[in-house]
């Protein structure tokens, strides 16, 4: 169905911008047959006009996004902070889609008609527009590359449990409720008498699918500023990375539901067990396909020299990064969702193989495709606003449909924060809650879904109400966040280190009584400190030291030089782990019921304040985060651990004599390791 | 006539096009438009919407050989480089995994194919003659070949590009356009004898040779470069080279695209005619100087934007405004008619030139890296891409004798572009081109990405589709033999290897010096735009530069005071300096930058300047050389120059001058 409608409806832009037009014109004329000279030349002539106007197109929202620059930087110098560069990109693309509507309707509208050689193209998109599936294959996936590039990993993994949890059942919450609000209001609607054509409970699932995927880009640009309090950041930008996945493979689904019998939207078991397959298979073989590549590229970069080489490299690593897509997508899977997972897996492995000069320039690259793409999609939605001519505007819809985003946040974050709560040592408070549900902007994606397929009734009006509620979401509450974040009295300027040390003096203070709890964590995090990073990247202990004596050959060939220099540190690590096994469970327990701890207090406290220069001791747990922050945390880290480990009895030199410890110990702190 | 022939490779196209398309921000329209019809019944859509989908998932496939394709030539490359092999340049290999694959398309998998292609056919009489991997030609021109050529403008060493402007413009223009008719000459005479044969079973008319002569007209700086550049070659043999290639290129578009315009009136073309002539001649010079007026213009707004606001604390935002402003002069040039290559080029080097200048180091690096990317796996694609189309693209017609008539021509072109040239030149050089300089630039004249791309833009009649077959096996043999036997042919000609470019640079001062012009006017041009770039434009468009209150008359004094940069009145005392030192040695920066200039012996500069005079004057024609240095020379002029001024009688005064007024 929504393929369907898709399709009938790509005739529509397709009349208004084609940037390589001779290619359909001439097709057209191509399939009719006979072309003599003088067509040919017509043609020829239309095709060129076709492409300048293609190219002015174009340039428009060229122009539109270097004045966005502009007056972001103004804003940036003046250090205003209401509006972000995506809500400014979408004012201006307001103002652009206003001129050209009323503007220049004329002449516009008649070249046009010169130019639709298609006698039924519909005369629905006279303006500048572009092919959704623009978005899901070249705008959306270095956004949500970028995303989960940088991920801030240390605080991720730590709060993995409750992301995930908004992630999944959050975002499948908050589609039913959206779903079933509006399906209730749709009924009204539909007695009122001011439905003007079908919509169906699927359409309404859909439309509660689209919805809930949450943006992260405004608010937590605004989070950077002001250095949030990091859990809060970790937990609002991992739920809306995942979020967007989640949602693209469920609304998918949703579309998928089709009950056999041509007279469907009624429900039926099997077709609900096969949407909820094509759910888990998607899904999961995108993620397969995305650490798959991402495991690759590490296995590249880290078997051969191609470090001498920046150039090769970041080469290497962006088309890699782009296959993973493409493989996606000839697979049948969902590209964006594997780029996403694949990004995640070059941040974690394939980052600690590159140069520091392609670390620096894929970062870079990516943040400024991400930066483009982003404001490119934000201008158009400004833009379609007034270009877009088959808007369905339905008070009763958008009134019903800004309750539904609301209560559909609401039951996914309250209830499930309460659940977690019941779980965490590091409770969400409830003004972190607010500051959840507040910050529930939508986005690009939610945007991209809705455009993706605007060919039924109810799909327009979809579409309209949706870019409202971006509207509202981006401007009112990505505006609002500052006020919010002071009204809430949530600590700001929060520097992630010094929290992270007032996290561990806070875990250590308790004890972890249900260690299971964690235990897949825990496996995960052993399995791949010992396993996973000394095989894909150069850090971690040798494979030698890891592995059993029997695959030692293997083992061998598959340890890279540098792991071996990295052994003698280690042992060091392990020793300094026995002392302070307690505060490592802790700390990357997420989900953990536990409770306080007898008396580490102080010796810990002690530990943490305690400002003098040493080694040892500190590298346990704060070695543990370390591995996991990225590039621009990792010097205040470092400078963190050297100043923990005063207080430890050894002393950094002699430490490496230390004869390894007796091996129960020596295995439980490594467990805890990412 | 240019358009009209993409309608085979369009047809063709269709399917993988959609992918690549995307990227041009179009797309998909192809399959919409052939499956849109009045009673769309659900049935049919879903069919259609699974062909959709089938296609797409098709493409995403194509797209990732591709991808799969760049990835193994960066892997091989590496090695390569890791090896130290020279013989084979990355894009000589990328041809090479373009053929293998190319092969084990063509008949490893032909069958299902097919197959997959017939279901997918919708429009009724799409050819069968393309059933693989193939993109739209119009690709080539809006998205890859932009960056390659931006880079290029944006990588040209500009103090010895400048240098040797005079005779790189000369090989351009003129070389280009002998090139062309020697070359379309030549392919007419053998088009003859091949019709007296009998081998010719189609048209072929002048004006079609014309075009052959001008697409293979264009040279390809990369390969041959890319050795220079290890094997550090005489800069002026480099700088001649890259020059001339780079504005070849431009030239060769326009050049091709004025033949292509040359329709006489009365239907039956293909006579000579003096009006279309003149009109084809007219719009040469209109589209070229259209298209440099608007490429420098883009660049001198960007200068100008980033000289007068504070973007430089956000490094992000300030190379997104250097990518959009680059790109926006393709568009711009495109949407007003001019060619979009062709003032991208001249885009990039003003941004060089100017903006460069204002840039944060940190973007200065940022986008330097990314066009280097960019430029790199564009040209990798082009490069592969080539090599697959010699057995994926289905219309090619090997005629032996037209092939053997072009590798003669295109020789004989080359040739008679260089040597003749070269002589007259030479006539006029202080700084001779040697010989063996001549038979190198003879022997470097690979054809690349800019001639595949013209000749594939178009090969819709058997005059073009021969033409593309023969401009394939054109492109494969010098940048396999020519590029691959670069480092021979270097030995061979005993040209000198290891050069530094500065110790180079001193010891055509001290010549220069030894030597005095008699013809001033001749350098008088180029005087005329250093002064005028020195004192206005660049206090204008960029931080660098004496302020603006100092050169411009007083009367503008507002304008002067509010248009000049804060740092520029930072470089002020020390320009005092400067012009003083100017004054002396006025005579040797004409001969410096007189690149034509015919000059005789000094009579007395030699010994009545002695030492100290001649290095002065070193110092500051120096220093204007380094205005015109790139990046990676600076740390090394410094060195020089930090050695030069030894023997003056007060080293550490002039020296932090001539520093700062980088």
């Amino acid at each position: 169905m929504g393929f369907a409608s898709r399709l009938s409806l790509g005739v529509k832009p397709s009349k208004a911008l084609l940037f390589l037009p001779c290619l359909f014109t001439v097709l057209l004329v191509g399939s009719q047959g006979e072309s003599t000279a003088m067509d040919n030349v017509a043609t020829e002539r239309l095709a060129e006009e076709s492409h300048r106007q293609d190219s002015a197109n174009l340039l428009i929202f060229i122009m539109l996004l270097t004045l966005t620059i502009l007056t972001i930087w103004l804003f940036k110098h003046r250090r205003f902070r209401f509006l972000h560069e995506t809500g400014l990109a979408m004012i201006y693309g307001l103002l652009v889609g206003v001129i050209l509507r009323f503007g220049v309707h004329v002449p516009q509208n008649m070249s046009n008609v010169i130019l639709s050689c298609a006698v039924n193209a519909s005369p629905a998109t006279l303006l500048v527009t572009f092919d959704p599936e623009v978005f899901f294959n070249i705008l959306l996936p270095p956004i949500i590359f970028h995303a989960g590039y940088s991920l801030k990993r240390r605080h991720f993994f730590r709060n993995i449990g409750s992301i995930l949890t908004y992630a999944f059942m959050g975002t499948v919450i908050s589609c039913f409720v959206i779903g079933l609000t509006m399906y209730g209001f749709v009924s009204f609607m539909k007695v009122v008498g001011q439905l003007g054509g079908d919509f169906y409970f699927t359409d309404c699932l859909f439309f509660g699918a689209i919805v809930s995927a949450t943006d992260p880009v405004t608010v937590l640009a605004i989070f950077n500023e002001l250095k949030v309090d990091v859990d809060l950041y970790a937990l609002l930008f991992g739920e809306s990375v995942l979020n967007d996945a989640v949602a693209i493979v469920l609304s998918s689904s949703i579309v998928a539901y089709q009950p056999a019998g041509d007279n469907s939207h009624s429900f039926e078991a099997t077709a609900m067990l096969k949407s909820f397959g094509v759910f888990l298979g998607v899904f999961s073989g995108s993620f397969a396909l995305g650490v798959a590549t991402g495991v690759m590229t590490a296995l590249v970069t880290k078997f051969t020299k191609l470090r001498d080489f920046p150039l090769l490299e970041t080469a290497l690593f962006f088309l890699m990064s782009w296959s993973t897509f493409l493989l996606a997508e000839a697979c049948g899977f969902t590209g964006v969702v594997a780029v996403l997972f694949c990004g995640i897996t070059q941040a974690h492995y394939t980052y600690n193989n590159l140069s520091p000069e392609s670390q620096d320039r894929t970062k870079q690259l990516f943040e400024l495709l991400n930066f483009l793409a982003e404001n490119f999609i934000f201008s158009y939605m400004g833009l379609t606003l007034f270009s877009f001519q088959s808007h369905v505007f339905n008070p009763l819809f958008i009134i019903g449909a800004f309750v539904a985003v609301f209560l559909g946040r609401a039951a996914n974050i309250y209830p499930l924060s309460f659940l977690l709560n019941l779980g965490r040592k590091n409770k969400i408070g409830s003004n972190f809650q607010h500051v959840m549900m507040f910050a529930g902007l939508r986005g690009a994606m939610t945007f991209a879904l809705s455009i993706r397929d605007t060919a039924t009734y109810a799909r327009q009006m979809m579409f309209s109400t949706t870019l409202l509620i971006v509207f509202f979401t981006v401007w009112i509450c990505g505006g609002g966040t500052t006020p919010m974040l002071s009204f809430m009295s949530i600590p700001v300027g929060v520097d992630s280190d010094q929290e992270s040390s007032v996290t561990m003096v806070d875990g250590s203070q308790r004890r972890n009584t249900k260690h299971e709890s964690a235990w897949p964590f825990r496996i995960w995090y052993t399995f791949d400190h010992n396993y996973l990073k000394p095989l894909l990247t150069h850090s971690g202990p040798p494979l030698t030291a890891t592995m059993p004596a029997c695959c030692g050959p293997l083992a061998r060939c598959l340890t890279s030089p540098q792991a071996y220099e990295n052994e003698g540190q280690l042992h060091d690590d392990d020793s300094d782990f026995i002392l302070n096994d307690a505060n490592v469970s802790s700390m990357y327990a997420d989900v953990t019921v536990s409770t306080d701890a007898s008396g580490s207090r102080t010796v810990n406290r002690k530990r943490s304040t305690a400002a003098a220069a040493g080694t040892g001791g500190g590298p346990s747990d704060e070695g543990l985060d370390q591995e996991l922050a990225l590039g621009e945390h990792e010097l205040v880290i470092r400078g963190t651990r050297l100043v923990l480990p005063m207080d430890d009895p050894v002393e950094p030199p002699t430490t490496v004599t230390l004869p390894p410890p007796p091996s129960p110990p020596r295995s439980d702190p490594r467990r805890h390791r990412l | 006539m240019g358009f009209k022939l993409t309608v085979n490779s369009a047809r063709r196209a269709t399917r993988t096009l959609w992918l690549l398309m995307l990227v041009s921000l179009s797309v998909c329209i192809c399959v919409c438009r052939a499956s849109s019809p009045e009673d769309d019944s659900a049935m049919e859509n879903i069919v259609t919407e699974k062909k959709a989908e089938e296609s797409h998932r098709q493409d995403s496939a194509d797209l990732l050989i591709f991808i799969m394709l760049l990835t193994l030539t960066i892997l091989t490359i590496w090695l390569f480089k890791h090896r130290r092999f020279r013989f084979l340049h990355e894009t000589g290999l990328a041809m090479i995994y373009g053929l293998l694959v190319g092969v084990v398309l063509r008949y490893g998998i032909h069958v299902p194919r097919d197959i997959s292609n017939v279901t997918l056919s919708c429009n009724v009489n799409a050819s069968p003659a393309t059933l693989l991997v193939t993109f739209d030609p119009e690709v080539f021109f809006n998205i890859l070949l932009p960056p390659i050529i931006f880079h290029a403008g944006y990588s040209l060493k500009r103090r010895h590009f400048f240098r040797n402007m005079g005779s790189i413009l000369a090989y351009a223009f003129l070389g280009t356009v002998i090139s062309c008719f020697i070359i379309g000459l030549l392919m007419y005479g053998c088009v003859m004898l091949m019709k007296q044969v009998g081998q010719l079973n189609g048209d072929f008319f002048f004006t079609d040779c014309l075009f052959f002569g001008a697409i293979v007209s264009a040279t390809d700086p990369v390969t041959v470069l890319a050795i220079f550049n290890e094997l550090q070659v005489d800069v002026d043999l480099y700088a001649l080279l890259f020059g001339e290639s780079v504005l070849n290129d431009a030239v060769a578009v326009v050049l091709s695209s004025s033949i292509v315009a040359y329709q006489p009136q009365g239907d039956n073309s293909h006579t000579f005619e003096v009006m279309a002539m003149l009109k084809s001649f007219g719009m040469f010079l209109g589209v070229f100087s259209g298209s440099f007026a608007l490429g420098v213009a883009t660049g001198v707004v960007t200068a100008l934007v980033t000289k007068f606001t504070k973007l430089r604390d956000f490094q992000l935002l300030e190379t997104a405004l250097f990518f959009l402003m680059s790109w926006s002069t393709f568009l711009l040039a495109e949407a007003c008619g001019f060619t979009g290559v062709v003032a991208v080029l001249f885009c990039g080097i003003t941004q060089a030139h100017y903006t460069f200048n204002n840039l944060s180091p940190e973007s200065q690096d940022r986008t330097k890296q990314l066009f280097e990317l960019l430029n790199f796996l564009a040209e990798n694609f082009i490069f592969s891409y080539m090599g697959l189309t010699l057995f994926t693209f289905q219309n090619h017609v090997f005629n032996p004798m037209f092939i053997v008539g072009a590798f003669l021509a295109v020789f004989l072109g080359r040739a008679a572009n260089i040597y003749p040239l070269s002589f007259l030149l030479n006539l006029g050089r202080r700084n001779k081109i040697r010989s063996n300089f001549q038979h190198m630039m003879m022997f470097a004249g690979l054809r690349g990405a800019m001639t595949f791309a013209l000749s594939i833009r178009d090969t819709a009649t058997y005059a073009r589709q021969m033409m593309f077959s023969t401009t394939l096996l054109v492109v494969f043999f010098t940048v396999w033999i020519c590029g691959g036997g670069t480092t021979q042919m270097l030995s061979c000609l005993h040209i000198r290897v290891g050069v530094d470019s500065d110790q180079d640079n001193s010891m055509s001062i001290a010549e220069g010096s030894e030597r005095r012009s008699t013809k001033q006017e001749s350098a008088w041009l180029f005087r005329i735009w250093y002064n005028f770039d020195h004192n206005y434009l660049k206090p204008i468009l960029t931080h660098s530069g004496p302020p603006l209150t100092a050169t411009l008359p007083t009367c503008c004094g507002p304008l002067a005071r509010c248009l000049t940069s804060p740092q520029a009145y930072e470089n002020e005392c020390q320009l005092k300096d400067d012009d003083s030192d100017l004054i002396l040695t006025d005579g040797d920066i004409s001969l410096t930058y007189g690149d034509i200039t015919v000059s005789t012996d000094a009579t007395g500069a030699h010994t009545s300047g002695g030492p100290a005079g001649a290095l002065a004057g070193g110092a500051t024609s120096e220093d204007l050389d380094r205005e015109l240095t790139y990046g990676d020379h600076e740390l090394v002029m410094r060195g020089t120059r930090l050695v030069l001024p030894m023997d003056d009688s007060e080293p550490p005064f002039t020296d932090p001058h001539h520093r700062l007024r980088m």
